[in-house]
């Protein structure tokens, strides 16, 4: 049980409006302590990997949870998404894809490549603030995370 | 037949004697015999060369031989006919004796061809040659067309197929049938456009199906962000954070402006198969002129040298599309330049292959060749992040084959820079 701490969220989204959603739901109702933004599919794994602009000294504390987004520039979303699963050190985390994308192609190959779920982000406003916060409930209250035992960020 | 007029015998009032009578109906039987061989060269077509020799005292040709004449003059307008049919016919016509080895089809030589075949196939003097020596490797490049004409020849039974031949690199619709055993004659026509053009509209169907759904996903992130927005929006008035109104307000406006573009982009991109302006001439130079100028902005901020082949080539088409297409291929080797401390564009031409082709290059961040399939689709952004709607490629490849032409992009990969080709159907030295 994770004693109800906050946790650790990496959002890997281009967007920057569809980030600030995911902030404003998440953040306000702290549902996450943090939330890190990167903004393409290299970032995001420069970060998990601990490279390039996060290389040591930098901090880069491994996430609870990885909520990402399919259509990401330099690396995409798909590839972001199998490199973590076959990194051995981040592949236990939790990864939620969270798109725009229907497409059935896409939600295959998601799970195929280790996703733990995938959400198709309404274009309603009130069934997207409610995804989020059952999200953030679900996350918070129920689910059980790995690395328990280790500090969070 | 004609009769001369001996054989009427001149009936006297009187009595024709015994000896009179019996010489007429040995006159009568030889003509009778004459002219039933005459009958039967007609019927056969052969002369008989017995009765042919026989000619008339006083140096009348027979009857047979007026027979044989006419005959003769009949098969001769007749033939007169068919050569002037196969000479001119539009088909190629080839009729081939067939070679097996072991049974199967080896190959066949070439007895007789038209015209037709040598001005369709590019093949001359083929006349008892074979096939072999004629098209080197088509035994090995096209086996299923040896397996045709074999089975033709052997069985009797004609064929009718189409089918796109290797070692000629044409498509061809082929009709054989067989006039003896192994033989055949093969009647052609080469359909190597017409199976392009259908190629090219089975592509664009293709794409015209996928459209409706790049269309809709790509629209929809922008509406996500607008409806969530406004529904942000309404709270942060309930509660007066000014703050907050103002961000929401930005992000609605945003994407509303990003839908608008996409909707503008898609709008261009449909009329550009309707030519509008009259095409004209112009040299690479004056074009690329014109391009620069539209872009001289993000020369000058970037710092690339841009420099341009003085080949002296003429373009021809719709001048302000053409110009579009440079401004496309310099603007986006501008944007994607990374970190190349010294940029530099090359616009230019090479004529060392069978087409002129011109080219747009770049030292800049190239493209990861599992990318480069995709670049020209519509709404295929590899950097999603920077301005544009993605679909600058899409127009340009859209207007180069409007104009005939087609295009394609080289990069070695990642960090080697790339170089954009392409050609138009009308493309000319000076």
């Amino acid at each position: 049980m994770y004693n109800g701490t906050p946790i650790l969220i990496l959002l890997i989204e281009d967007d920057p409006a569809h980030a600030e959603i995911v902030f404003r739901r998440m953040a306000d109702r702290r549902l996450a302590n943090r939330i890190i933004h990167v903004q393409d599919g290299q970032e995001g794994l420069d970060y998990l990997e601990g490279k390039n602009v996060y290389a040591p000294p930098a901090e880069a504390p491994r996430p609870d949870l990885i909520l990402l987004n399919l259509r990401l520039p330099r690396v995409d979303g798909l590839e972001v998404l199998r490199r973590i699963k076959s990194n051995v050190d981040i592949s236990a985390i939790p990864v939620v894809v969270l798109t725009t994308s229907e497409a059935e192609d896409d939600v295959v190959k998601a799970y195929g490549h280790g996703a733990s779920s995938y959400l198709v982000k309404p274009v309603d406003f009130d069934k997207f603030t409610k995804l989020l916060e059952l999200l953030g409930f679900y996350l918070l209250a129920w689910n059980q995370f790995p690395y328990a035992d280790r500090p969070p960020g | 037949m004609c009769l001369d007029g001996e054989v009427r015998p001149a009936l006297s009032s009187d009595k024709p004697s015994y000896a009179q009578l019996a010489s007429l109906n040995e006159r009568l039987r030889l003509r009778l015999a004459e002219a039933e061989s005459a009958l039967h060269a007609l019927r056969t077509g052969k002369v008989d060369p017995d009765v042919v020799s026989s000619l008339d005292q006083g140096g009348r040709p027979s009857h047979c031989l007026v027979a044989r004449n006419v005959s003769e003059q009949v098969l001769g307008e007749s033939m007169e006919l068919y050569r002037s049919l196969f000479t001119n016919m539009l088909k190629g016509f080839a009729l081939c004796e067939m070679h097996y080895d072991e049974g199967r089809a080896a190959d066949f030589t070439y007895l007789e061809v038209n015209a037709a075949f040598e001005s369709l196939t590019g093949l001359k003097d083929v006349v008892g040659k074979r096939a072999s020596e004629v098209i080197p490797g088509i035994r090995e490049a096209d086996p299923d067309l040896f397996e045709i004409y074999g089975r033709v020849a052997r069985t009797g039974e004609p064929q009718h197929f189409e089918t796109y031949v290797r070692s000629l690199d044409m498509w061809f619709a082929i009709s054989v049938y067989s006039p003896r055993s192994e033989y055949f004659v093969a009647v052609f026509d080469v359909i190597t456009e017409r199976k392009q053009a259908e190629e090219a509209l089975q592509r664009r169907n293709e794409e015209i199906l996928r459209f409706p759904y790049a269309v809709s996903h790509d629209l929809k992130s922008p509406l996500v962000t607008i409806r969530t927005f406004l529904g942000y929006l309404e709270n942060d008035l309930k509660q007066a954070d000014t703050a907050r109104v103002d961000t929401d307000l930005g992000h609605i406006r945003c994407a509303a402006e990003k839908m608008t573009h996409l909707l503008d982009d898609l709008l261009r991109l449909s009329r550009i198969g309707r030519k509008v302006n009259p095409p004209e001439d112009m040299t690479l130079q004056a074009i690329v002129r014109e391009a620069l100028e539209m872009v001289a902005g993000q020369i000058a901020e970037r710092q690339v040298q841009i420099q341009v082949s003085d080949a002296p080539v003429v373009l021809h088409g719709d001048r302000m599309r053409l110009s579009e297409v440079f401004q496309n291929l310099i603007d986006n080797a501008i944007k994607f330049m990374g970190e190349q401390a010294e940029p530099r564009v090359e616009i230019g031409m090479d004529a060392s292959g069978p087409e002129i082709v011109l080219f747009v290059r770049d030292n800049g961040l190239g493209i990861d060749p599992r990318h480069q399939s995709k670049l020209f689709g519509i709404f295929e952004k590899l950097h999603p992040g920077t301005a544009g709607t993605g679909m600058g490629l899409a127009m340009v490849k859209r207007i180069i084959e409007v104009h005939g032409g087609r295009i394609w992009v080289e990069s070695a990969g990642p960090g080697q820079g790339s170089t954009f080709r392409f050609t138009l159907s009308r493309l000319k030295r000076i």
